[in-house]
């Protein structure tokens, strides 16, 4: 995987960079995710805010709390990040109370990155469940960008959701799909009236789209049982556990490997994650 | 910390411990085990402590409370904030201090060794926590060699002893009459500056010390497998020994929250009228809640997963991490689980897996 | 009155319940007391093998509660249980934590549990007691260079001295002569401590309460050890809306204890398990105690002593005082 980058050692590591929300983008038809556009109220943060897709940050609403979340943004585009985030605990909701203007903090970046060198030169197939594109779509982007586009080969993308209402991103999945140099396969769990897309769980999809394993890389993330299936759908088509990267969620705090709750086996999430292939999950304890 | 003393052991009389607690007093805000309610805790030892410590004949009596808390307490203020959005970080809690100011008297070995496993993690080269570290390198650690080790003691199988001087600044044995003196880096000898009633030790008061030294080891009862226990350990994660080890568990913290090397924390926000304050508690893996996701899964579900992430994390996940155990045998989870819920068996038993 | 040989006689009994039990098949589990690790403690035993009763034991120093492990028992269970103890396991029969088919109830006629705490105070300060000695009616105790011998009667934990019950009011089987158990407190005397208490002037109830709940550490034992605390999810670790604050001043440990008093109100039956497992020696016993006597005198209820009796708090009737309403 790609390495967290640390920071100053003498740097006080709860010490959050102020933000200001500039854009709030309402995802689902429910109106539980909404993207958060941000910008750090001091621009010299970005000298020490270096992201890679694959990182998270710990996001805090003042008064309420931090939560970690992963940055949907792609360092390739400049001058802001993004958060997209589904309203589930405390600050998640409080952040969705949270309109243009309001001063959030944010903490990072933190974890390991997804393995762009080791993608160079490969198919990459794009494996997504709901708000679980969040994190892919980092990537997505980087990987699509016109200083990047000549380092990857063959972009697919499978993503679903329980409903279209449900579907993330909506307006970049019709400019991701319009492009050439993108297969994508868009499905919802159940048939809908106006829906004239694909129809079907994700695992069952991926099983039908066959994606050949021969110098390819799977990237997936969406809710832990899909995640699951995925895997072992992944394996029936050929992949070998190497070539298959996920990203995890765990309960998180600290964000740095010290509070001592994200851990699986001897490894926490936060710092020695939360990409990690299908081959590194097999060696951890099954305790996720 | 800090770089070595001369190592040139020194006495002074037993009844000198309190004009030398006095003296220290005098410079230093000297924390001690206190008893408060019937439980004894390190605080700000008062005019009356300090003179009280003359009159005993022996050490301090160990603490229930582990040391721990003076570093990383229960509860501390990281950051405060206004309702403007201006953040900063909690008055008295700033950057590291170059002096010594506090000095924390009558620790116990296993305790000051507790410290060296809290700074692997406070104090790594990835991060450094500024609360920690600010305390740690404000605060002198005089320890007491163990003379009669307790019924739950286990130091000796776990890299400690009785009179192991890691993590201790200046160190007090018992010999006869006497204390022998040993300073064990520059900043316990800066504790000495300035008091006389210390003189150089004789062959008389260094035999002595030994014997105490060895009289004490002896006294450790028990003997644990730790390092065949860590062994096992590498494979036991699915072992059906979890079942059988974690029943009587209650589940409560006493254990995590008495452990001296227990580091576990929580972050969260009070908001105050003014604004608010990010606060940091001691938290515990086995609730709960330490692991539930907002979605409701938790990966750790029962007592049984929760109970063995504590053993895993102390013998086996910390050691692949820092390479040493995360236990110093003092033996407070011992006798203080209320169901004698024994580390020293459940490591007998991994062991013998 | 007590007698060493009740204590092996009960011992075998409860050996020869349990194997019984087990080689029956009547119960997948036997939850007991056995010798602990350290000298003044024993630790429940969970038997599955009808070849290890032999590690099952009877004695002053069974301090704990089993019932604490029976909420949501899967399978069926042996257990053993005193006087108190019986009175937490009806209330989880009541509250339907556990079946009353699923347990066998194995009642021990009581003769008090020995406070350790009062036991630390009578030995003193000084070398750690090495071993212990349980005989007839005495307890011995020794450390390097010291042996002292004190009477169990005098070192029994304060809930004892007020027990009415000592004799399980429900049992299957029982591990003993029910006139060999303890004296019952007469149910006037019981609640001379809290009356005594509620004698003093508010501001010093408040002081004394504080200077208590002060020690708390919030580890939660007292709560873990409760049989009757079996919440999901307990009021403090609720986050909306948030009942505990995080400084944990005074009040918000306050809210934790009073909360959990009140939680318990007229099911407690002053077993004594949350005092023990309280590191920092809080009280944790007054104001329950005060619960059930109010329990009793405002309803007639005396907790767990009755299966058909629905839980007070949970139930009205027309002639409940209602004189506190304004």
């Amino acid at each position: 995987m790609g390495q967290a980058t640390i920071r100053d050692a003498g740097a006080n590591p709860y010490m959050p960079e102020l933000a200001t929300i500039t854009q709030v983008t309402r995802e689902t038809d429910a109106n539980d995710v909404k993207t958060f556009r941000v910008e750090f109220r001091d621009p010299s943060t970005w000298e020490r805010f270096r992201y890679m897709p694959g990182q998270f940050a710990e996001v805090s609403v003042f008064g309420v709390g931090e939560a970690p979340i992963s940055i949907t943004s792609s360092p390739t585009q400049q001058g802001y990040l993004e958060f997209s985030v589904k309203k589930m605990g405390q600050v998640t909701t409080a952040l969705h109370y949270s309109s243009e203007g309001t001063v959030i903090g944010v903490r990072g970046p933190y974890g390991n990155t997804f393995p762009v060198a080791d993608m160079q030169g490969k198919n990459i197939i794009f494996i997504g469940g709901g708000i679980g594109l969040a994190p892919l779509r980092s990537l997505i982007n980087y990987v699509l960008s016109d200083e990047h586009r000549g380092e990857f080969g063959r972009v697919q993308i499978i993503y679903g959701a329980r409903s279209s209402g449900d579907l993330v991103f909506k307006g970049e999945l019709e400019r991701w799909g319009a492009r050439a140099d993108i297969d994508q396969v868009v499905t919802i769990d159940r048939p809908e009236a106006g829906w004239s897309g694909r129809v079907g769980f994700v695992p069952a999809v991926l099983k039908e789209v066959a994606p050949r394993p021969e110098g390819a890389v799977a990237v997936t993330c969406g809710p832990p049982i899909m995640i699951k299936f995925v895997l072992s759908t992944l394996t029936e088509l050929g992949f070998a556990p190497e070539q298959v990267v996920t990203t995890l969620e765990m309960r998180m705090k600290c964000g740095i490997g010290k509070c001592g709750r994200c851990n699986i086996g001897s490894k926490y999430v936060c710092r020695d994650g939360p990409v990690f292939t299908y081959r590194q999950l097999l060696e951890m304890p099954q305790e996720y | 910390m800090g770089e070595r003393g001369s190592g040139k052991a020194l006495v002074m009389a037993k009844r000198d411990l309190g004009a030398f607690a006095r003296h220290l007093a005098a410079s230093y805000l000297v924390l001690a085990p206190i008893v408060e309610g019937g439980v004894t805790r390190f605080a700000v030892a008062g005019v009356d402590d300090i003179g009280g410590f003359g009159d005993r004949e022996s050490v301090p009596a160990p603490s229930k409370r582990p040391l721990k808390e003076v570093f990383f307490p229960q509860e501390e203020v990281l950051l405060a904030f206004d309702a403007g959005g201006k953040v900063e970080v909690a008055a008295g809690a700033a950057a590291p201090a170059d002096e010594v100011t506090r000095v924390a008297f009558g620790v116990r070995p296993c305790d000051a060794r507790s410290l060296t496993l809290l700074d692997l993690v406070f104090d790594a080269a990835d991060y450094k926590d500024p609360y920690y570290v600010g305390r740690r390198q404000g605060t002198a650690v005089v320890t007491f060699a163990c003379t009669e080790p307790g019924v739950a003691c286990f130091c000796t199988s776990v890299g400690g002893g009785p009179s192991d001087e890691a993590g201790s600044d200046l160190m007090l044995v018992e010999a006869g009459e006497s204390y022998l003196v040993k300073p064990l880096s520059a900043r316990g000898e800066g504790l000495l500056r300035g008091f006389d009633a210390v003189r150089e030790a004789g062959d008389v008061e260094l035999a002595a010390a030994r014997d105490a030294e060895a009289r004490a080891v002896g006294r450790v009862a028990r003997d644990v497998p730790v390092d065949a226990a860590v062994e096992k350990l590498a494979g036991a994660f699915g072992d059906a020994v979890w079942e059988d080890l974690y029943r009587k568990c209650l589940g409560c913290a006493v254990c995590t929250y008495l452990c001296p090397t227990c580091h576990c924390f929580d972050i969260g926000d009070e908001a105050t009228r003014a604004g608010g304050e990010r606060v940091r508690n001691w938290d515990s893996c086995m609730f709960p809640l330490f692991t539930l996701h907002a979605s409701g899964h938790n990966p750790r579900p029962s007592r049984k997963e929760r109970f063995r992430q504590r053993i895993m994390h102390k013998f086996n996940y910390f050691v692949e991490n820092n390479g040493r155990v995360a236990c110093v045998g003092c033996g407070r989870c011992v006798e203080n689980c209320p169901v004698n819920l024994d580390v020293r068996r459940v490591l007998e038993t991994i062991a013998a897996l | 009155m007590v007698t060493g040989d009740s204590r092996a006689e009960i011992t075998q009994r409860l050996r020869d319940i349990a194997r019984d039990l087990l080689e029956r098949g009547e119960v997948d589990v036997f939850i007991g007391y056995e010798e602990g690790s350290l000298p003044l403690r024993t630790t429940p035993a969970f038997i599955t093998r009808p070849d290890d009763v032999s590690r099952l034991t009877w004695g002053a120093l069974c301090e704990n509660n089993l019932a604490t492990y029976l909420p949501k028992f899967e399978g069926r269970v042996g257990v053993v249980v005193k006087g108190c103890d019986v009175r937490a396991l009806v209330n989880l029969i009541v509250e339907k934590q556990i079946a009353r088919d699923q347990v066998k109830i194995v009642g021990v006629p009581c003769q008090g549990v020995i406070d350790r705490r009062k036991l630390a105070g009578a030995v003193g300060e000084g070398p750690p007691v090495r071993s212990v000695e349980e005989t007839d009616g005495f307890i011995i105790v020794r450390g390097s260079g010291f042996e002292k011998t004190i009477p169990v009667q005098e070192m029994l934990s304060p809930a004892c001295a007020t027990c009415v019950h000592p004799v399980p009011v429900l049992y299957d089987l029982l591990a003993g002569d029910e006139a060999r158990s303890r004296g019952a407190c007469p149910r006037e005397d019981a609640f001379a401590e809290v009356e005594r208490f509620a004698g003093r002037n508010v501001e010093d109830r408040f002081a004394y309460f504080a200077r208590e709940i002060e020690r708390c550490i919030e580890c939660y034992a007292c709560r873990q050890a409760c049989p009757l605390c079996y919440c999901p999810e307990c009021f403090v670790d609720r986050q909306s809306p948030k009942w505990v604050g995080r400084w944990r001043d005074l009040s918000d440990k306050m809210v934790f204890h009073l909360g959990r008093v009140l939680h318990t109100a007229g099911r407690c039956a002053d077993c004594g398990a949350c005092r023990r497992a309280c590191p920092a020696g809080i009280d944790l016993r007054l104001l329950s105690k005060q619960m059930e006597k109010d329990a009793l005198e405002f309803f007639g209820h005396e907790p767990g002593t009755d299966l058909e009796a629905a839980p007070v708090l949970a139930t009205y009737r027309r002639e409940d005082p209602d004189d506190f309403i304004l």
